[in-house]
């Protein structure tokens, strides 16, 4: 994508999000056009009210005027908050549509789609980038609309009064285009500029901070520091360059705003002198003129929320980009197998049967060839070979997670993907919580005896049983308090309880000292076994004790020893 | 409020600027009540006059001067407002610079204890964005109500020259909604705001722990009941958000209806008064005219105060973050350091932190010995580097060097002795010369491809387009993670320093790999006293005593 492309493409993406919520954004326009004709409707009042009193040719009564003027006040009033509230409510309902896209695109994409993405980034997108759009919904869209229609219902009514002065904002009408463009331009450059080096910049700080201590270590915190203070002030330095030239843009806009109101104000004055004798001078009256001078401001106010809002655009588009890329992911590669789960436990019987499995990836042709193998009840196949020999595609294959080029796969009887499966990854998976919270997350139906067994089948029932709260002590994020081998250990109990006959773990001892190894692999003794189908993909001698079968990946082809 | 304190200190700072800042946004919000209020009184005057002269009297009118004063504030108003601009974006940026050196500072006097939050990813993303809240306090929360208040006074100041009354009235309803607006919308909306930032986090960190277990969920068909739990979560959110947004938008509508209310109230009063000749008909027009133009300076006002309650909690995190006990004390004399003492541990007990940590624990170290401590992870071995390099300091007992407790010296010469290689050796986002010259800002090219070449690094590295000049990435993303270790290690030998503690050097390495590096940096360790931390008994062949934790 190029830079010119890609907030266009941005912009059309944002523009489908916006028909979903046509209602709202038409309701916050109509109750914008409404502020706008009660506004108007106040300044001619005010104005009328003027004439009355200074040339004294009607007679007024302030409990009648005064009580229109705040009702149109009061309405003026109202139709903002309309306007704001429906704005929110647009935004409110693409960001739940959009969250609810990126939670079906994660499940589209699978572990293996997403492997190697930055978790932390993903929740980055969830929360933030997708709260960047509210403004966009919330005030520029409607906006952009009212940009246009009210300063033309001001301008009507300006000619109708007054051709001439009219004449003085239509004069400034033309270069509105004009303006938009040197604002927007202006706009985008900046916060394209802004938000990157803004990026980089706390790319940088976070950099730093995570590296306290080795700066520490090097003695050099004192140059880190005024590194900091450095890169903050090439930040400063860099960004004012640009605004200096991004706000003349607005600076223009505010000018001719500025001037028109001005030269309106000496024209009206000079006509009611009589000083100007062509045209509709000679007509004009106090009330027409002061109605002038007061709908001038109003002309252009809409438009200068429009560059007030730009931002909210900018931020919108930026967060579009990221957005877009990551809901076309999903769609781009049909990863996981589509079928919905139908929870049935499959027929045990079954067992698992693979036959002639190919997996290929466009930039890394035959990942595995040609893959035979059938387990029955009970048997736990142990897969090795070394790294990059296939062994996570294979049990991803399993799992359902990638779907195979050929090759014919069985589990219970099943495609894969379509019944539940207990699965065990290379780092424990633990949240903090309670233990009973950790062990239900795959299992929500176990009991408390079925979990305080399952903890004693891998060898942690005693220090289940020295806490005082028992499960529902509660471990820290990322199970501290626990020991490596502890938090494996609780995984697998995890395993045991998910309500699946299949097991599947891929390098569960990866990165494990040889005696917390042990330690694991005595609690998976624990767990298999009786009708217990178990896949251990390992690259570990230890493991191997533990297998009925054994598969190397390393041999050709890859074939059931 | 008082969580603001520390940072309204580090804003006066900037005093000068932060005043001028404030004067130019207070010389737009008046150039632009100049404009109209100016325009109102002049056309009405020449209506007046021409009445006047309708009816056969003698009536002059100055057009000169406030054309001229109409001409002026359209100018000023724009150049005020581009130089406003340009200006307070300027202090900004000059605030975040400040922040962010603040912060820094004061996270590098925290020792480990204290410091060891910092590696989750989540307290980082949150910190940045904390600071990203306090970099816009001045010019969406302190300049504003102060320049609205400005604006009231000169207007209501203005007023009083001809109508007491109504400058009296106009000034006690604009300052009653000035405090609605601002304190009155801190406050009804602090804790839904708090609300909202606090289920924002626990949503974050679900996404998080849901991401981590996707195969496991995804495989246990179960990713579906988990992710309508988080919808259910993140409904709850938004509905918090969109309540604030109601409660903003009411708020505009407050300022919008209070301002103009008393704009019409304000007109029928002028009106009232120069029907028994108390103001001059042009002045009658102006006075409304100038308080419609304060419209200006109030129409922020809500959307920024809503935010207050999340300044506030993020200035209050913010100041936890620095104020945490544990900060280091340097000597207000430090002792000279000698060039390769010996080490001991002495009596050293650490009572902090989970389960195992030393109880009276002794280590001596002689220069020029090599030993290496084993024992399983968590046994305390990582502690024991931390204790050397004054990273921590025990509870008990002390470090000893020469026989004298390392405290007596300053933290950053001492640790110009030791070269550790921790376990969480970081990485810079820079070019790998760059990351080896932290270790010795003057090292020739040459000497770092020497250290590259004792781990095994230097066919890699040369491999690389840009060879020393390519940057490692983020955390060392470019390198694989054995690579990224050599790298750290290489550092450490960079260093050349005389007392060496490797802390599971070897730990992520192919065997063969490990074993090369082992034999090619003995030659470097040789005559340096040297502590191995391993977790398995595999030290090299020159180690000349093994001792095993716990005890």
């Amino acid at each position: 994508m190029t830079a010119t492309t890609e907030p266009r493409a941005a912009a059309r993406w944002l523009a489908v999000r916006a028909r979903g919520v046509r209602g709202s954004l038409a309701l916050s326009v109509a109750a914008g056009v409404v502020n706008g004709l009660a506004t108007i409707a106040q300044l001619a009042l005010m104005a009328w009210l003027v004439h009355v009193v200074v040339v004294g040719d009607a007679s007024f009564s302030i409990p009648w005027l005064g009580g229109a003027l705040l009702l149109a006040v009061s309405i003026r009033a109202l139709a903002q908050a309309v306007q704001d509230i429906a704005g929110a409510r647009a935004s409110d309902r693409v960001r739940a549509g959009l969250r609810e896209s990126l939670l079906a695109a994660w499940a589209g994409a699978g572990p293996v789609g997403l492997a190697g993405t930055d978790t932390g980034r993903l929740a980055s997108e969830w929360v933030e980038q997708v709260d960047a759009v509210h403004g966009y919904f919330a005030r520029f869209l409607p906006q952009v609309v009212l940009a246009v229609v009210v300063p033309i219902i001001i301008l009507v009514l300006v000619f109708s009064l007054d051709w001439l002065a009219g004449l003085f904002l239509l004069a400034a009408a033309p270069l509105i285009p004009l303006f938009m463009a040197l604002v927007g331009m202006g706009a985008e450059r900046v916060n394209r500029g802004h938000y990157e080096s803004l990026a980089r910049l706390s790319g940088h700080f976070l950099d730093r901070i995570r590296g306290v201590t080795t700066l520490q270590l090097f003695g050099v915190t004192k140059a880190a520091i005024s590194d900091v203070a450095e890169a903050a002030e090439d930040y400063r330095r860099l960004n004012m360059a640009t605004l200096r030239i991004a706000f003349l843009s607005s600076a223009v806009l505010e000018f001719f705003a500025s001037v028109a109101i001005a030269a309106v104000a000496i024209y009206v004055g000079f006509a009611l002198l009589g000083s100007i004798e062509f045209g509709p001078a000679a007509e004009m009256t106090l009330f027409s003129g002061l109605l002038v001078l007061l709908l001038a401001p109003e002309f252009f106010q809409p438009l200068r929320l429009v560059s007030q809002y730009y931002h909210d655009r900018a931020a919108a588009l930026g967060a579009a980009a990221h957005l877009m890329a990551r809901l076309g992911t999903g769609a781009g590669m049909p990863a996981v197998v589509a079928n919905a789960p139908d929870h049935s436990a499959g027929d045990i019987g079954q067992g698992i049967h693979v036959a002639g499995l190919n997996v290929s990836y466009p930039d890394r042709p035959r990942v595995l060839g040609e893959v035979d193998f059938d387990l029955k009840p009970g048997e736990t196949l142990v897969v090795t070979g070394a790294s990059g020999s296939g062994k996570s595609t294979l049990l991803a294959v399993l799992a359902g997670f990638i779907r195979p080029n050929s090759g014919d796969v069985r589990v219970l009887g099943h495609p894969p993907g379509c019944i539940p499966l207990g699965w065990m990854g290379q780092s424990p998976w633990l949240v903090a919580g309670t233990w009973r919270e950790n062990l239900q997350l795959t299992a929500p139906q176990a009991s408390d005896a079925e979990m305080e067994e399952a903890l004693r089948r891998v060898g942690i029932g005693t220090i289940l049983a020295a806490q005082e709260a028992g499960l529902d002590a509660t471990l820290g994020e990322g199970g501290l308090g626990l020991s490596g081998g502890q938090s494996r250990r609780l995984n697998l109990a995890r395993l045991f309880l998910t309500p699946s006959p299949v097991m599947l773990l891929d390098e569960p001892t990866a990165s494990l000292d040889s005696d917390t190894e042990a330690e694991v692999l005595d609690g998976l003794k624990g767990i298999i076994g009786g009708d217990r189908i178990c896949v251990l993909a390992t690259h570990r001698p230890a493991a191997m004790a533990l297998a009925d079968r054994h598969l190397s990946l390393d041999t050709a082809g890859g074939r059931d020893e | 409020m008082s969580e603001l304190r520390p940072w309204l200190s580090l804003l006066l700072r900037q005093r000068g600027r932060l005043v001028l800042g404030a004067l130019l946004m207070t010389a737009t919000l008046l150039s632009g009540v100049g404009l109209l209020a100016l325009s109102g009184w002049f056309i009405t005057a020449t209506a007046v006059t021409a009445l006047a002269w309708g009816v056969g009297l003698q009536a002059s009118l100055n057009l000169y001067v406030p054309g001229g004063g109409i001409r002026f504030f359209a100018l000023s108003r724009t150049a005020s407002r581009y130089f406003e601009r340009l200006h307070n974006h300027d202090t900004v940026l000059r605030l975040l610079a400040d922040l962010r050196v603040r912060l820094f500072s004061n996270l590098v006097r925290l020792n480990e204890h204290a410091r060891s939050g910092l590696r989750s990813a989540q307290f980082l993303n949150r910190l940045i964005s904390d600071v990203d809240t306090l970099d816009n306090l001045y010019l969406r929360q302190i300049a504003p109500p102060i320049v609205a208040l400005v604006a009231v006074l000169s207007v209501t100041g203005l007023i009083a020259l001809f109508a007491l009354p109504i400058a009296l009235f106009s000034a006690v309803v604009l300052l009653l909604l000035l405090g609605a607006l601002t304190v009155g919308m801190a406050s009804l909306t602090r804790r839904l705001s708090a609300t909202e930032v606090d289920a924002r986090d626990r949503i974050r960190s679900r996404v998080v722990d849901q991401l981590r277990g996707l195969a496991e969920l995804q495989a246990a068909a179960q990713l579906e009941s988990h992710q309508g739990e988080l919808l259910q979560l993140e409904a709850g959110q938004r509905c918090c958000q969109y309540r604030l947004a109601k409660r903003t938008a009411l708020a505009q509508a407050l300022a919008t209806l209070g301002i103009q209310a008393l704009v019409v109230t304000v007109l029928i009063l002028a009106a009232l008064a120069w029907q028994v000749g108390l103001v001059s008909g042009p002045v009658m027009v102006m006075i409304p005219l100038a308080v419609m133009a304060l419209n200006e300076g109030f129409s922020a006002l809500p959307a920024a105060f809503v935010q207050w309650g999340a300044t506030e909690a993020a200035a209050a995190r913010l100041n936890e973050q620095s104020e945490l006990a544990g900060c280091f004390h340097e000597p207000a004399e430090p002792a000279a350091v000698p060039a390769h003492p010996a080490i001991t541990w002495s009596r050293i007990g650490v009572a902090r932190g989970t389960p195992p940590v030393f109880e009276d624990f002794n280590l001596s170290l002689a220069p020029g010995e090599h030993i290496a401590v084993t024992g399983p992870s968590g046994s305390g071995k990582s502690t024991l580097a931390l204790l050397l390099a004054r990273l921590l300091n025990p509870d008990e007992g002390a470090v000893l060097a020469d026989g004298r407790d390392i405290r007596a010296f300053h933290g950053d010469e001492w640790r110009q002795r030791i070269a550790l290689l921790s376990q969480d050796a970081h990485l810079f986002n820079e070019s790998i010369a760059e990351n080896l010259r932290l270790a010795s800002p003057q090292a020739t090219d040459a000497q770092l491809w020497e250290v590259l070449a004792a781990v095994q690094l230097e066919e890699t590295v040369g491999a690389f387009a840009w060879g020393l000049e390519t940057r490692v990435g983020e955390l060392g993303g470019q390198l694989s993670g054995g690579e990224g270790r050599r790298l750290a290690l290489a550092r450490v030998l960079l260093k050349q320093a005389p007392i060496v503690v490797l802390d599971e050097p070897f730990t992520g390495l192919d065997r063969a790999i490990a074993d090369r590096v082992r034999t090619a940096i003995e030659p470097w360790l040789a005559g340096r006293s040297v502590v191995f931390l391993l977790h398995e008994n595999a030290g090299p062949s020159l180690v000349q005593r093994v001792i095993r934790l716990p005890f």
